[in-house]
């Protein structure tokens, strides 16, 4: 019983082991596949023929906190057409039930939100994962909205619906939505700033 | 029993084989991890039983399905974020070999092998009927050359679970009906 209980231990031990090294050599090409990935999956916000620029070649710094609740100093990106700002992507984030959620926003230059999507999140599965096919098209749902539009949810008296069952969730996300607009109304000036 | 056993192993199959890359990718995550496991359960069968097996067996295969988790996640990480639930249950095939008694690393290989066409055949299946198209998302895993065949006319049904549950009983019962010494 006791050698039973002994080699169980060993194969524990050895298996965190195991996984404890891979995980540390593996740790930087994770990263990088996850930031390549997050890249790749930023520019699907802009609908096909609104840019002709290359926004990743253009970050502009955002600084960490303040509206956009950001935990570190991110990047936001300008696309535009002809020369002229087309939108505005800019990271926020929220914090949710499970843990913080990143959204990724445009903003056409008029201050609506062109299009929003899910960069990170621990949200339930099965439940309020916002990645899930059901809740992409409930985040869908905001888009073309502005600042002055309704916003609140029916749990807090407003006509929005909410997940269902997820309702922190939902308040996390659609004032993380609102933050994003309220950032880029104060700053839009620098943000449509003409660059080379 | 034993083919009751090898049938719950399919588990993880039902949620992630509505696209071919996904269903590849586990497929070929259980064809080496399953036989991997009884190679590394076999010299502790003499020394454990019982329960004793049956722990070390989870301890193997979570370890093992991690492996496989970080493994993917180095070649691709919206590969392994649309199997990030499902890898774990890979643990489950490994539990089996636990309660079949005359388990040995030839009959790992055949479940494994079985598991793997299977995924195979469903992810063909779901994607054609389901999505209508086949190997869309292959960028994920294979580059941005790689693009897949897309068309209009799809079931939805078949890329949700319940579709997959359904699917997965009809191979079933055309191999039972195919092979029917064989089935019980």
């Amino acid at each position: 019983m006791k050698r039973a209980a002994l080699l169980l231990l060993l194969i524990a031990l050895l298996g965190a082991g195991l996984l404890a090294l891979l995980q540390h050599f593996a740790a930087p090409r994770i990263e990088q596949q996850r930031q390549a990935a997050a890249e790749r999956a930023l520019l699907d916000l802009l609908p096909a023929g609104s840019h002709d620029n290359r926004p990743l070649q253009q970050p502009i710094a955002l600084p960490a906190g303040g509206l956009l609740g950001n935990g570190r100093a991110e990047q936001g990106y300008l696309a535009s057409l002809n020369g002229r700002p087309s939108a505005v992507l800019l990271p926020v984030s929220a914090r949710g039930y499970e843990g913080p959620i990143q959204l990724l926003v445009a903003i056409t230059p008029d201050g609506r939100l062109l299009a929003s999507k899910v960069l990170q999140q621990q949200e339930t599965p099965g439940l309020a994962d916002l990645l899930a096919a059901e809740r992409a098209d409930w985040l869908r749902s905001f888009d073309q909205r502005a600042l002055h539009d309704e916003w609140s949810l029916r749990a807090d008296g407003g006509r929005i619906d909410q997940i269902a069952g997820a309702t922190v969730t939902s308040r996390a996300v659609t004032d993380a939505l609102q933050r994003a607009l309220r950032f880029f109304d104060a700053e839009r000036e620098q943000l449509l700033e003409a660059r080379p | 029993m034993k083919r009751g056993l090898q049938v719950l192993t399919l588990a993880p199959l039902i949620g992630c084989t509505d696209l071919l890359i996904k269903a590849l990718s586990i497929g070929l995550a259980g064809l080496l991890l399953i036989p991997l496991c009884a190679l590394l359960l076999a010299p502790l069968r003499a020394r454990l039983s019982g329960n004793g097996l049956v722990l070390a067996a989870l301890l193997i295969g979570a370890t093992l399905a991690s492996c496989a988790e970080l493994a993917l996640q180095l070649f691709s990480a919206e590969l392994a974020n649309a199997l990030a639930l499902f890898l774990p249950l890979l643990a489950l095939p490994c539990l089996a070999q636990t309660l079949d008694k005359d388990s040995n690393i030839r009959r790992a290989a055949q479940a494994g092998l079985l598991f793997a066409l299977t995924a195979l055949a469903m992810g063909v299946l779901r994607e054609v009927l389901g999505h209508g198209s086949l190997f869309a998302h292959a960028d994920w895993l294979l580059g941005p050359s790689a693009t897949g065949w897309h068309w209009n006319a799809s079931l939805p049904l078949l890329t949700h679970s319940a579709g997959g549950f359904i699917l997965l009983g009809l191979i079933l019962a055309l191999l039972c009906h195919f092979n029917q010494d064989d089935a019980r």
